[in-house]
């Protein structure tokens, strides 16, 4: 309790700090808008029905996105730790890939896929898979060989062993690289939203992209709010509880 | 027919980068009766936990062969269970779930059969209020009983142990023996038991057999003193004594 009084105190400042900044006419509004002006679009953005819309758009590219990543990077993962060539190819390009910025894709993604849905997954997709393939390997790579031994000499082989003793020996490992993937995917998608334009369908990214156009900082600052109360709440509401449950189970 | 027979096993180990290879079993052969308890005993480093894994099936010999029933042995199988000095206990499953992993290997038996065999082998190591526990609740030696009924449930024929008292307390490894000879005593199982604490191996082994460096068989002897033991039994000592001096003098470190 006396900790969160202490963290809303300091946030209350710094946003009465703002406040005063903006509000005082030290910085202009057209540099930077003031949190009353960016509250009011938040509210007023609400009313209309837009972020129901833009998060509905949004979120539906990133669980397809990610889904697909995360498919992929399971599927990737486990050819890496079976087959020493893929591990000398693909584990190699992988290591390399994951470390580009997933808007580097978008001038291809555009190219190849137009301004489609279909361009949006292929940079979400891109900007994940290569993280989550690798943190798949490393979790099975990193489970004791104590544990397999354990269950071959009481006959377990084969799937059997993957079933009752790899997975679940790796998923603590495999979570934590979920989340991470989880993270780039949410980055790219919105760097894939800002570049690919579909009228019809506005998410985020989009919102973002035409405050910037009507040069409206107002509704830039609001959708960023937004992104930002997106990734904590799923850290909260999916992420979270997942690790607390690993942790209390297994006492880690 | 001896319910175990090695026949001159050798088995070494590339060694490091550009050194010799490492011998850890030379030439040894060893045969076991049905219902024996063996402690296998030696020095660090001379092959007794090279010799277990080789029976167990995780290592496979150079040469030499390993019969259990007359069978070969080839890999591993559960009617030759292996026990490790760490419980390996699976921390996402609680404890009546580990005692089951095996039991669930095993074929011909119905869920409410495992369930009551796991139940009856958690009771034998005294542990059946901890059912629901997870492992991480667990204390050292709490984890080698759940290990021990883990082992023992499937019913195997020979159960192998490696080291499996080393890494517990003193107080809780007396306790420990004190529970092993009455399991052993009411399941009649074969048992293989390395150990380098003389003690250890004089208390609980109705046969302790002595390795030395290079992997090979230097003394193999009876221990006649009548069940159940006590560490500090003063004819117990006397054996033991005995043993370490043997191995003091005779067996090159």
């Amino acid at each position: 309790m006396k900790d969160r009084l202490a963290a809303a105190g300091v946030l209350t400042a710094f946003l009465g700090l703002w406040q005063m900044v903006t509000g005082w006419g030290w910085v202009s509004p057209i540099l930077l808008p003031s949190p009353l002006a960016t509250g009011a679009y938040l509210v007023k953005a609400g009313q209309e029905g837009l972020w129901l819309s833009c998060l509905s758009v949004t979120l539906g590219r990133l669980l397809t996105g990610y889904g697909l990543g995360l498919a992929g990077g399971l599927f990737l993962g486990f050819l890496l730790y079976t087959s020493r060539l893929a591990r000398n190819t693909i584990g190699l390009a992988a290591l390399g890939l994951q470390t580009l910025p997933s808007v580097c894709w978008a001038p291809l993604a555009i190219l190849w896929f137009g301004q489609t849905e279909g361009a949006m997954y292929f940079v979400v997709v891109m900007g994940s898979l290569w993280s989550l393939a690798l943190s798949v390997e490393t979790s099975i790579r990193s489970v004791p060989s104590l544990y397999l031994k354990a269950a071959r000499v009481m006959g377990s082989r084969g799937w059997h062993t993957w079933a009752t003793v790899m997975l679940p020996a790796a998923l603590p490992q495999m979570l934590a690289g979920a989340k991470q993937g989880w993270a780039f995917a949410w980055r790219s998608l919105m760097a894939a939203e800002i570049y690919v334009t579909i009228i019809k369908r506005f998410g985020l990214g989009q919102l973002l992209h035409f405050g910037r156009e009507l040069n409206a900082m107002d509704q830039v600052m609001a959708v960023m709010v937004v992104i930002i109360a997106v990734g904590l709440l799923t850290d909260r509401i999916i992420f979270r509880p997942l690790e607390t449950y690993l942790r209390r189970t297994r006492g880690v | 027919m001896s319910f175990l027979t090695l026949e001159a096993i050798d088995k070494t180990f590339p060694g490091p980068r550009g050194g010799a290879p490492v011998c850890a079993l030379n030439q040894l052969s060893l045969t076991v009766e049905e219902g024996e308890y063996v402690s296998l005993l030696g020095r660090s480093g001379c092959g007794k936990s090279t010799l277990l894994a080789i029976v167990a099936g995780l290592e496979k010999p150079d040469r030499g062969q390993i019969r259990c029933r007359g069978q070969v042995v080839a890999g591993p199988e559960r009617h030759r269970l292996l026990m490790f000095q760490d419980a390996a206990l699976f921390p996402w499953l609680d404890v009546l779930a580990n005692v089951l992993y095996g039991l669930n290997l095993v074929e011909n038996l119905t869920n409410a059969e495992r369930l009551s065999r796991a139940e009856k082998f958690l009771e034998m190591v005294g542990l059946a209020d901890c059912r629901r526990f997870r492992v991480h609740q667990l204390s050292g030696g709490m984890r080698q009983r759940v290990a021990l009924a883990r082992a023992l449930a499937p019913d195997p024929d020979l159960l192998l142990m490696d080291e499996p008292f080393s890494a517990l307390d003193a107080l809780t490894r007396e306790q420990l023996y004190a529970d092993l000879q009455r399991i052993w005593t009411e399941t009649k199982k074969t048992i293989l038991m390395v150990t380098h604490n003389v003690r250890e191996a004089v208390c609980l082994g109705s046969r302790v057999v002595i390795l030395a460096s290079p992997g090979q068989v230097v003394a193999d002897e009876r221990v006649t003193l009548p069940y159940p033991r006590t560490l500090n039994d003063l004819k117990l000592t006397a054996v033991a004594a005995h043993i370490s001096c043997f191995l003091q003098t005779e067996v090159e470190p």
